[in-house]
């Protein structure tokens, strides 16, 4: 941390981009308080009441529009006095125009879209779904990328010795598993007696020792071998068509997709920065001193990834991003009604005149992985002038 | 370096199997029934009854099991693979929904008897129709099944029908109780042999036969070469100037600290982030127009595509060559900025290096050391790129023909996946990832050739 605020004060591009980078949090965070149709605060005859608290808290309330407020009433509204649903009718107008809704006028800042929805509305919240689904996206690609890249890392080609009994017995369970998933039999007791079952005989050889001769698991070629295959693949267009299979698509979903699609790129750098620190001699120390091979992968090895890591956390970040807005922008796999930066910036295939769907919203995407971008450069040459 | 190109061909032979089979099992996957999608053209869809169904299926082999052995529960008998293939996939769906498996086949026999005697005795042609289709309902199937022949009940039907219906609906009612046999759960191998679709499918592929386009029954192999034709003229174009261009600019840029170069580096970088089809959104809408200034109307708006049916490549081109300068532009500078970041940071990275020291320190004229000793080495990550640079386009290429109106791989690609037309789709994954193996392969050599001390050994 010392380090990093060292490194902060001497680079200014640095420290703008961390600074980018926290506001957008925020942004995501509590953007139901910067842009939302329920007031804060309504101070009137009842006395003071706090709508959009309570709204949060119970889930949207009854038909009260707070956009009819009685005489002696006066309310606070949010930044932005609208939310994605705010469907007002008044479509494409340009920025800086008032609409008058109820009572209170108000100015749509950024202009509206083809539904009449308030364009900054849709850009604070858009800023919240990209960042969820990037998050979520980059969480499991680590995760997975992680585990497989570290396990082929750390034990290589000979390192995992595994009776046949085992072996045999995984194969065939799997190939039952597989069976079973496929002729829609597979029911949730049933896994975990199987599964229970599976662990007893696993245990059972282990225990007396039947064990008549081991062979060598080829973790590292399976691990590269599986890497090799999902690169060849061209990431986008296979999105593209499994996104296009979902029926139903949400953000979630979409997330969990990108995810699973992304994990050999984390996986390579695991691999190799953890074959690398495996070779050493401390390592070396630690397995004849008999520590148990998770420990020392846990304690000593991963670590020394976490610099790396952190770089391609935020590279991967970005080009999450742009995924995420190039499917909304193309209009598949991504919720159609939502409001998202790629969604906005989409309309103007149908309407070229409104140069703000086209400016603001992608002025957004930008601001996100620009800042992503410059803060896994400057994190990867703080990693190396470390070495 | 024969040697090295025949063992990588060697190793790129069973990824290029595992993407087959995976592009299979896609094709598979699609929604739809595949009998009726792949029907060449959709108005024959009126098919007339299941027996037509059964025949279309026996004709393009769907009827056949997937792979090369099947693993069945037990209690399902291996002449299940015989039956006509309507049959086959109501028992199957029934099945699957909680039947047993000799209660569902007893189901579906009195289902296909009811149905020839609609047609037979009674020459009630319309209600043996609706009953034909049962099994290919998107509802959850019993749920399906249950209301088609609740629809089919009248009053107007003779009264042995009526009751025979009714029967079936108490059956169908009274035997989806969920239990499963033990036999259910212990499974049977049952071998096929070549005679499978998954076998089918691939000596398909071999002889470049990846079936219709669902919309105008266009061979999907021809369709999509004659898309690729307009990618490549964008791509090839904006590839060559991204890499002359960004050779130049790179090099210097990391050469030297002038404000001319840290501003090239700067714009790189603001172009490396900006989303591409933001960029090329901005140039339609701003700079097509002479609505936002008296210079704004700098390109043609991407209009209607021209070409008439007899047209040849070079008349097409010509006719719509202003639609080509935004996409060129778009995806060269993209690439260039991406590349320019790249080569920047290596010639940075290698200027500091002590054979530079050395050769500054013989006297070596700065020009000769830069492009004959640091070029070369600062080259390697350019072509470690170059295998990512044929993905990097294509995904370009589809937004901005998308944008564009440029009928390319990318648009027919989007068009595709919108009217759901699966086979174009699968080719055109299938396609550009064997372009992306190519383009692997290439830079593996092109290295080895710019960095002998590797040698040539796998």
């Amino acid at each position: 941390m010392n380090r990093i605020r060292q490194y902060m004060r001497s680079s200014w591009q640095f420290a703008i981009s961390v600074c980018i980078v926290v506001v957008l949090g925020l942004i995501s965070i509590f953007a139901p308080f910067i842009a939302n149709e329920t007031p804060i605060l309504v101070i009137g005859e009842a006395g003071v009441e706090w709508p959009l608290f309570s709204e949060l808290w119970r889930g949207p309330s009854d038909e009260t529009s707070y956009r009819n407020l009685r005489e002696n009433t006066r309310a606070v509204f949010p930044l932005i006095p609208y939310n994605t649903r705010s469907n007002l009718g008044q479509r494409y107008l340009p920025p800086g125009s008032i609409d008058r809704d109820g009572d209170i006028l108000t100015r749509h800042w950024l202009g509206t879209d083809r539904l009449g929805r308030d364009v900054a509305a849709g850009i604070i919240y858009g800023c919240r779904s990209s960042v969820f689904i990037a998050l979520l996206a980059m969480v499991i690609s680590m995760l997975v990328g992680i585990c497989i890249g570290g396990l082929a890392g750390y034990f290589g080609n000979r390192e995992v010795r595994i009776s046949m009994v085992t072996l045999v017995l995984t194969c065939i369970g799997l190939l039952y598993f597989v069976f079973l998933s496929v002729h829609h039999l597979l029911t949730v007791g049933l896994f975990l007696t199987l599964l229970l079952v599976y662990i007893v005989l696993f245990y059972a050889v282990h225990q007396t020792g039947l064990m008549p001769y081991k062979v060598s698991f080829p973790m590292d070629a399976l691990v590269l071998r599986m890497i090799e295959i999902m690169q060849s693949l061209p990431g986008l267009l296979l999105l593209l068509v499994i996104a296009s299979l979902i029926s139903r698509p949400t953000f979630f979903g979409l997330a969990v997709i990108i995810g699973l699609l992304r994990w050999p790129g984390v996986a390579k750098y695991v691999r190799a920065e953890v074959q690398k620190t495996s070779a050493e001699d401390y390592i070396l120390a630690a397995r004849i001193s008999g520590l148990r091979h998770l420990k020392i992968l846990l304690k000593y090895v991963l670590p020394r990834t976490v610099a790396p890591l952190v770089v391609i956390f935020s590279f991967g970040f970005a080009s999450v991003v742009l995924l995420e807005s190039t499917l909304s922008f193309l209009g598949i796999g991504v919720p159609i009604n939502e409001m998202t930066l790629g969604n906005l910036l989409g309309q103007t295939k149908d309407r070229p005149q409104a140069w703000w769907l086209a400016l603001f919203p992608g002025g957004m995407i930008f601001l996100i992985v620009a800042s992503l971008n410059a803060l896994g450069d400057h994190f990867r040459s703080l990693w190396e002038s470390k070495d | 370096m024969f040697r090295f190109i025949a063992i990588r061909l060697a190793g790129a032979i069973p990824t290029l199997l595992c993407i087959l089979v995976i592009t299979f099992l896609l094709t598979r996957l699609t929604p739809g029934d595949k009998v009726l999608s792949g029907l060449e053209d959709q108005s024959t869809l009126d098919l007339g009854s299941r027996f037509t169904y059964d025949e279309i299926a026996a004709a393009r082999g769907l009827d056949k099991p997937y792979f090369y052995f099947s693993l069945l529960p037990s209690s399902i008998p291996s002449a299940s693979f015989e039956l006509p293939s309507s049959e086959r996939i109501f028992t199957r769906k029934l099945f699957e929904a909680g039947f047993r498996w000799n209660h569902a086949a007893e189901w579906v026999g009195k289902w296909s008897q009811l149905q020839g005697q609609l047609t037979d005795q009674y020459a009630l042609d319309q209600e043996a129709n609706r009953l034909s289709y049962l099994f290919i309902s998107r509802l959850p199937i019993i749920e399906g099944v249950q209301t088609t022949l609740q629809s089919i009940l009248r009053d107007s039907l003779p009264g042995e029908i009526r009751s025979e219906i009714v029967l079936l609906m108490d059956d169908l009612k009274n035997q989806s109780t969920g239990d499963r046999e033990i036999r259910d759960l212990i499974p049977k191998l049952v071998w096929h042999g070549s005679d499978n679709q998954l076998h089918r499918w691939l000596s398909a592929a071999l002889r470049l036969d990846f079936g219709r386009s669902k919309i105008d029954g266009v061979p999907v192999v021809k369709k999509v070469f004659q898309a690729l034709r307009w990618t490549l003229t964008i791509n090839l174009p904006a590839i060559l100037l991204a890499y002359l261009l960004s050779i130049l600019f790179g090099i210097y840029s990391g050469w030297r600290q002038g404000s001319f170069e840290i501003s090239v580096s700067y714009l790189a970088y603001v172009i490396y982030a900006m989303p591409i089809f933001w960029l090329a959104t901005i140039l339609v809408v701003f700079f097509t127009t002479r609505e936002y200034g008296a210079w704004t109307n700098l390109f043609p708006a991407p209009g209607i595509w021209s070409a008439l049916p007899g047209d040849t490549y070079m008349q097409v081109l010509k006719k719509n060559l202003g639609l080509f300068i935004i996409p060129v532009l778009v995806i060269s500078s993209h690439l260039w900025a991406y590349l320019t970041r790249l080569l920047h940071n290596a010639v940075m990275e290698e200027k500091s290096r002590t054979y530079v020291w050395m050769a500054k320190s013989k006297g070596l004229p700065s020009h000769v050391i830069l492009w004959r000793h640091i070029f070369r080495n600062a080259s390697f990550p350019l072509i470690t790129a170059f295998a990512s640079v044929f993905p990097l386009t294509i995904a370009g290429a589809l937004v901005v023909e998308v944008i564009c109106n440029i009928p390319g791989m990318g648009r027919l690609m989007y068009n595709s996946i919108l009217s759901e037309d699966w086979n174009v789709v699968l080719f055109v994954v299938l396609l550009s990832s064997l372009m992306t193996i190519t383009g692997l392969l290439v830079s593996d050599v092109l290295y080895r050739i710019a960095n002998p001390r590797l040698g040539s050994k796998a």
